[in-house]
């Protein structure tokens, strides 16, 4: 008999049963949970969400067992939600208190040096981040819908904050980045904006149009937020170049260095890339007292159209980065829809004008298409109708829309 | 009272008690008497406390424990001579370990006593004395004996081998189980104060001391008595007081259940459980009452025989309820005079009170009281020759007296008291227990209302009949001498089949070998006759319901087969094959059960019942199963090869392991019946064992069926007979517990892939011909990425073991005749692997937990992207598209090199490489099955 099986039967007896048909949804047991073989089903203090009871079900599980005679329990995680909407409003406004004090706690500070962040906000910051992984990797499944209502815009930093670093988490959860690297775009997410605490609120807030000056300022806020984090030991590279570069893009329009498409891609890490379009989607989707806020679907297509391709001038993003996003959050953000539909218009990456004629879900934005022009836009005689799964070179750059194009971004 | 005094009564009481066992055990020898077996008595302390190569129950090497104050008798020094004439019996040693109490108990010595009895033997050793080896040797010497005595003797005789200080704890050998805890042990030790005679060894001080002590009381009156001169006259096996009503609910309860075939039995056990919940404000118990006659010295016949002791307190609690229910007295009386059979009609007028046996003295002054009339007696007399009709009125009765008392019982105790006793489930099992054993199914067979020990019918008469619609209805008769001197015939029973009646027969012990003549008729059914006197001898030999040993907690599960017995082609007369199946079983509430099948693949429905039964009762197939068939075909190859299949899978599923511990094996077994491959599974639900059968069509079906195995470890194996399953059968002869072994099978349209993982898991893949090494290059990246990730979730890894084999990989031949042969390849040389796996473009599944519960997947793209989440269909619904990229990506492929659960909270799947293989088999079957592969 091989030690592991005794190992794992030190414990069976006696044990308590759980009833998989009775037991509360959500219960923790601070103890490893075994089957009727002894198997380690449920590791310690993992909640038992109604998905995991449902499925334990249908593998034909009905009870687990434990002993609490010998197992020995770990403390729960502190402020572990065992909730099943991990992200619902409750929750999310937590992560929108931590970003205010964050950044409320520079603010108070008079000499704004690096040493108004403490170590110790910061250890909260990644203790939050870390939870909210602990929800979001529970709850695959569920959409996402961010926190998009605002009272003033004074609290507008601190939820496009709160948005930015959950959906920096989430995606690099669902892109099976490691633990580290999710925790750091959550928390990376949170402090991205942390230069605008240097910004006077009246320009931040203004409703008029800004002058020249007040952009300058503005587009200075990822070098102040820089300054500011630069000599942190607590946050590692990856949280300083989001602070740094997540206003750069590929068509030499971004701030602070104007990187040029090989700069871009040469010196903005993919992580920071991804966490740009985070930062494009959430500004998109607050509901300010200026303005309404986009649609999920709505602000998809405007990120898919500011996705780079030869023939724009313009672009914000890169087409592996886009790609990425989509695969990764596009129905979560969506509610589980696609946001264009077969039969709609768009323009190739390539140039050509082309139908949607059918979907891929495998690569979205690589649907089946019926290309209708030429990539000098001249109508074809007879239009061809080509898998972009077989070209996966050629995608899709725009969506034409009935609405004005709204060019994606923050309001800076 | 001063300690004098109180040593006074002491030894008054001693006095009395030994004077009423004087009486008892006078009884007992008288009877033994009759039987001719006062030798025997006599030796049996002799054949326990020797040891000899010559007497039965020698063990070589044991030095044996002795027996308390006995020294052989002259009637047992003679028979020991007679008998064995190698042995010089010589007294018996005191000075070595001894059993400090030697009694008999039960019916021994009561009016209920007859030559047909069984005899039980108590014997108290302390065994914190002795060392273990001795007492093990010294219960397989009283087995042994008692093997003996029943074959030499023909009386079954038991012998109880109980711990003073256990016995002291209210625990007893004969109390196996725990499920009502100490009440069974107090009710059993109530028993054993009021019925027992003690032969040899030290009074019980229970004995000696006021009735109704308290246990403080008796603690300290045996301190006193321990300074005294009667230190060694008593042994303490612990007081017996008052048993709390709940707890004696508990136990009563399983006392009924498993009476409930023996009619007068279950009436005399319900009575006192009725009396004591009812009546009593406590429950004295019975033997405290007989204390107190005995010690005023009241040695009426009333008090020293324990049976009419007993009766009378029920019958005196139903006289008192007369006016209420005199259907009860009446049914009670009536069973009582049946069971004890005095035939006082036969008597006649014998003048002389003292030339009639005390028996039928006994019982006249029963019937005197009862007021019967010689018409009564004699009908009552006759019951032996009633006809069905009245036989099944009078069970009716009997049912109806059980049924209604038992529902009194359970409406008039609180049902907090009930709780603490049982859980609901537990009490709808007893009672629905209580229900069946009176209502009958078509495929149940009642049992005979008998009273008499000793059923043997000498003539026997079956025939069948056709009825009105058609049916065929089979008669059993049994032949007598009328009281007019002819002989007559009277119906004892009817049933739809022969089986059905043979059965019956049986479980009833009216047919013996030479004893009983029997004669069949039948009109309509070809038989052969010969065949069914000898399968009626098998039927009484193998299928005795005495067999059966019932559990208290098998009353709290569903029934299962406990003795079973199989007639295969029973009324064909030559059959080709299997043409027809009777399955006759014992369950585990003591019922018989028939079922009749008519196919060879029936017989896996025979085996899942019979399965499901050895996993519980997990007695030896020679004891459970018996199998039969007349000739020729119990000749034929066939039958033969049934034979080891069914002996060959119950050892498998009931052999166990060295060292195994209970729950953490899954056992699955295939064979091939009917031209079907059948897979059976041993699974544990709730901590119940079950067994189940699946029929497979084909193979193929078959071989992805035997996947996803749960147990620690997973053994399967495949009946050596079918040569069918002979590729399985190398694989799984070549396991091993430290490797994942890939084994590959080259046809002309497909490549065949089988995986034996770490738990003995088989996994079967089937790819086409063309992929062959591009699949075998995946699976073993597949398994070598898997076998990194369970070493580092799970320490306790065989492969964390320095000596792991890691991978292995077989080439399986196997030829139209099904011979198979393996030969090894070293992967990590082999070229075509290694040149390949440059080639290939990874896909890594990752698994996820969705919000319905099932599991969630996504996966890398050609692209180095990674999919959405898709579910089970949604994969099947992307077929398409991975087919597309598989085309136009060279080296991008569906079967999966590597997997992912780190983002699933579930710890099985990561200690193991078996959920991984499943998991990736499901993923690519999914893909498949969209149907573009």
């Amino acid at each position: 008999m091989s030690s592991d099986i005794n190992n794992l039967l030190r414990d069976k007896i006696p044990e308590i049963q759980l009833d998989l048909n009775t037991v509360k949804i959500d219960t923790t047991v601070p103890f490893d949970l075994y089957d009727e073989y002894g198997n380690v089903v449920v590791e310690i203090n993992t909640p038992l969400t109604e998905p995991l009871i449902k499925h334990l079900k249908s593998t034909g599980i009905k009870y687990l067992y434990y002993n609490p005679a010998q197992s020995k329990a770990k403390e729960n995680p502190a402020g572990l939600d065992t909730g099943k909407n991990v992200l619902d409003e409750s929750q999310q406004k937590e992560s929108i208190d931590l970003a205010k004090e964050v950044l409320d706690s520079i603010k108070s500070t008079i000499d704004f040096t690096p040493k108004s962040i403490t170590p110790d906000k910061i250890k909260k910051t990644y203790k939050h981040v870390d939870d909210i992984l602990n929800h979001i990797e529970n709850n695959s499944d569920s959409i996402f819908i961010p926190f998009n209502k605002l009272k003033s815009m004074s609290e507008y930093t601190y939820i496009h904050s709160s948005n930015v670093s959950i959906l920096g988490a989430l995606l690099g959860a669902r892109l099976e980045y490691n633990r580290t690297v999710r925790v750091r775009m959550g928390v990376g997410g949170l402090f991205h904006d942390i230069g605008k605490v240097l910004v006077d609120d009246k320009i931040l807030n203004k409703e008029s149009q800004l002058t020249e000056d007040e952009f300058r300022l503005i587009r200075n806020h990822p070098q102040l937020g820089y300054n500011l984090v630069k000599d942190s030991r607590e946050l590692s590279t990856l949280e300083k170049s989001i602070v740094l570069f997540h206003h750069e893009r590929p068509d030499g329009q971004g701030y602070p260095f104007k990187y040029d498409y090989n700069s871009y891609t040469g010196n903005v890490p993919k992580e920071v890339r991804l966490l740009s379009i985070c930062d494009a989607y959430s500004s998109l989707t607050i509901k300010t007292p200026y303005r309404e806020a986009f649609s999920p679907k709505k602000a998809l297509r405007i990120i898919l159209n500011s996705v780079y391709a030869p023939f724009k001038k313009k672009s914000q993003f890169l087409p592996a980065d886009v790609r990425d996003f989509i695969r990764s959050l596009g129905f979560m953000l969506n509610k589980g829809e696609y946001f264009f539909e077969k039969g709609e218009t768009v323009r190739l990456s390539s140039g050509e004008i082309a139908v949607i004629e059918e979907m891929n879900r495998l690569y979205p934005i690589n649907p089946k298409i019926r290309m209708i022009t030429n990539k000098q836009l001249k109508a074809l005689d007879r239009p061809v109708t080509i898998d972009l799964l077989r070209e996966p070179s050629i995608f899709i750059a725009h969506i034409f829309d009935r609405s004005t194009m709204v060019q994606a971004g923050s309001k800076s | 009272m001063t300690i004098d005094e109180f040593l006074e009564k002491i030894s008054n009481n001693k006095k009395r008690f030994t004077e009423y066992n004087d009486i008892k055990y006078s009884k007992f020898k008288a009877y033994a008497e009759i039987q001719n077996i006062t030798g025997l008595i006599e030796a049996i302390p002799f054949l326990l406390s020797s040891n000899h190569n010559s007497l039965p129950g020698y063990i070589q090497g044991y030095e044996p424990i002795g027996i308390l104050n006995y020294q052989p008798s002259s009637n047992a020094i003679n028979y020991i001579v007679r008998k064995f004439p190698a042995v010089q019996p010589v007294p018996n040693k005191n000075n070595g370990p001894v059993v400090e109490l030697m009694a008999i108990m039960g019916s021994a010595g009561t009016i209920a006593y007859n030559e047909e009895s069984d005899i039980d033997y108590w014997l108290c050793i302390d065994e914190g004395s002795i060392d273990t080896k001795t007492i093990e040797q010294f219960k397989s010497k009283l087995r042994d004996v008692e093997l003996w005595i029943t074959d030499n003797h023909n009386i079954e005789t038991h012998f109880f081998l109980n711990d003073i200080s256990k016995v002291k704890d209210d625990i007893f050998d004969a109390d196996e189980e725990d499920i009502s805890g100490k009440a069974l042990g107090k009710l059993l030790k109530d028993e054993f104060y009021r019925s027992s005679i003690l032969l040899y060894g030290k009074i019980p001080f229970w004995w000696a001391i006021p009735p109704g002590s308290t246990d403080e009381n008796y603690e300290k009156y045996l301190k006193v008595v321990k300074d005294s001169q009667f230190k060694d006259d008593f042994i303490d096996l612990g007081n017996l007081n008052i048993v709390q009503k709940e707890e004696f609910l508990g136990a009563g309860l399983f006392q009924i259940l498993k009476s409930l075939g023996n009619p007068f039995k279950s009436i005399l056990k319900i009575g006192i459980l009725e009396k004591y919940l009812l009546e009593e404000d406590k429950s004295t118990l019975l033997c405290n009452r007989l204390k107190a006659e005995i010690q005023k010295g009241n040695y009426d016949t009333g008090f020293v025989d324990g049976y009419i002791f007993m009766f009378n307190q029920v019958l005196e609690y139903y006289q008192k309820k007369a006016e209420e229910d005199p259907f009860a007295l009446e049914v009670l009386k009536r069973c009582f005079y049946i069971k004890i059979d005095p035939r006082l009609s036969e008597i006649g007028n014998i003048e002389d009170k003292k030339f009639i046996p005390e028996k039928q003295s006994i019982m006249m002054d029963y019937t005197k009281k009862w007021n019967w009339l010689s018409a009564k007696i004699r009908q009552m007399d006759d019951f032996h020759n009633w006809e069905l009709t009245a036989l099944n009125k009078f069970w009716n009765n009997i049912s109806k007296l059980i049924l209604k008392t038992y529902k009194k019982i359970l409406d008039n105790i609180e049902t907090q008291i009930i709780e603490k006793q049982f859980t609901g489930d537990e009490l709808q099992y007893i009672s629905r227990r209580i229900r069946s054993s009176f209502s009958y199914g078509t495929n149940k067979i009642k049992p005979a209302i008998s009273f008499n020990d000793n059923p043997i019918e000498k003539f026997l008469f079956i025939e069948s009949i056709s009825q009105e619609d058609g049916s065929i209805l089979w008669l059993l008769s049994k032949g007598f001498i009328s009281g007019a001197g002819s002989s007559k015939r009277s119906i004892m029973h009817k049933e739809s089949s022969l089986l059905a009646i043979l059965a019956w027969i049986a479980i009833n012990r009216l047919f013996q070998k030479n004893v009983t003549r029997i004669e069949i008729k039948s009109r309509y059914q070809l038989l052969e006759k010969t065949f069914v006197r000898e399968l009626l001898n098998e039927l009484t030999l193998h299928f005795s319901p005495k067999k059966v040993n019932i559990k208290n907690k098998y009353f709290f599960h569903d029934p299962f087969p406990v003795l079973n017995f199989i007639i295969i082609n029973l009324s064909a007369k030559y059959p080709k094959g299997i043409e027809d199946v009777y399955y006759l079983y014992h369950n585990s509430w003591g019922e018989t059960i028939y079922e009749k099948y008519e196919r060879e693949i029936d017989l896996s429905a025979i085996l899942t019942k019979l399965l499901n039964g050895a996993v519980e009762h997990s007695d030896t197939f020679i004891n459970s199963v018996y199998i039969t068939s007349p000739y020729p075909y119990k000749a034929s190859k066939s039958f033969k090869s049934i034979l080891f299949l069914f002996n060959d899978i119950y050892e498998f599923f009931t052999v166990k392991e060295p060292d195994e511990i209970p729950g953490t094996i899954t056992r699955k077994y295939l064979t091939v019946l009917g031209g079907n491959f059948i897979l059976f599974s041993h699974q544990i639900v709730n901590k119940e064992n079950k067994v189940t059968s699946n029929v497979f069509n084909t193979e193929l079906t078959m071989l992805y069926s035997l996947s996803s195995l749960q147990g620690i470890k997973n053994i399967i194996r495949v009946n050596p007979l079918n040569p069918e399953l002979n590729h399985l059968k190398i694989i799984i002869e070549n396991f091993r517990a430290d490797a994942v072994q890939i084994y590959y099978q080259k046809a002309r349209k497909y490549c065949y892939f089988f995986v034996s993982d770490e738990r003995g898991s088989i996994f079967f893949f089937r790819k086409k011909a063309d992929n062959f090494q591009d699949y075998l290059t995946r699976l073993y990246m597949f398994s070598r990425n898997i076998i990194i990730q369970v070493k580092k979730n799970n320490p306790e890894s065989v492969f964390n073991n320095k000596e792991s084999k890691g991978i292995e990989i077989f080439k399986l031949d196997r030829n139209d005749l099904n011979k198979c042969r393996i030969s090894e390849i070293n992967p990590s040389k082999d070229e075509n692997i290694f040149r390949h796996e440059k080639k290939v473009v990874p896909l890594k599944l990752s698994l996820l937990l969705l919000e319905s519960g099932e599991l969630g997947y996504r996966f890398s793209l050609p692209d180095g992207g990674i999919s959405e989440n898709l579910t089970r269909t949604e994969i099947e619904a992307v077929s398409g598209e991975m087919s597309v990229l598989m085309q136009t990506n060279q080296g991008y492929n569906y079967s999966v090199t590597d997997i992912n659960f780190s983002n699933l909270d579930l710890k099985m799947y990561k200690n193991f490489t078996t959920y991984g293989f499943t998991e990736k088999n499901r993923f690519e079957l999914l893909i498949e099955k969209g149907g573009n592969f």
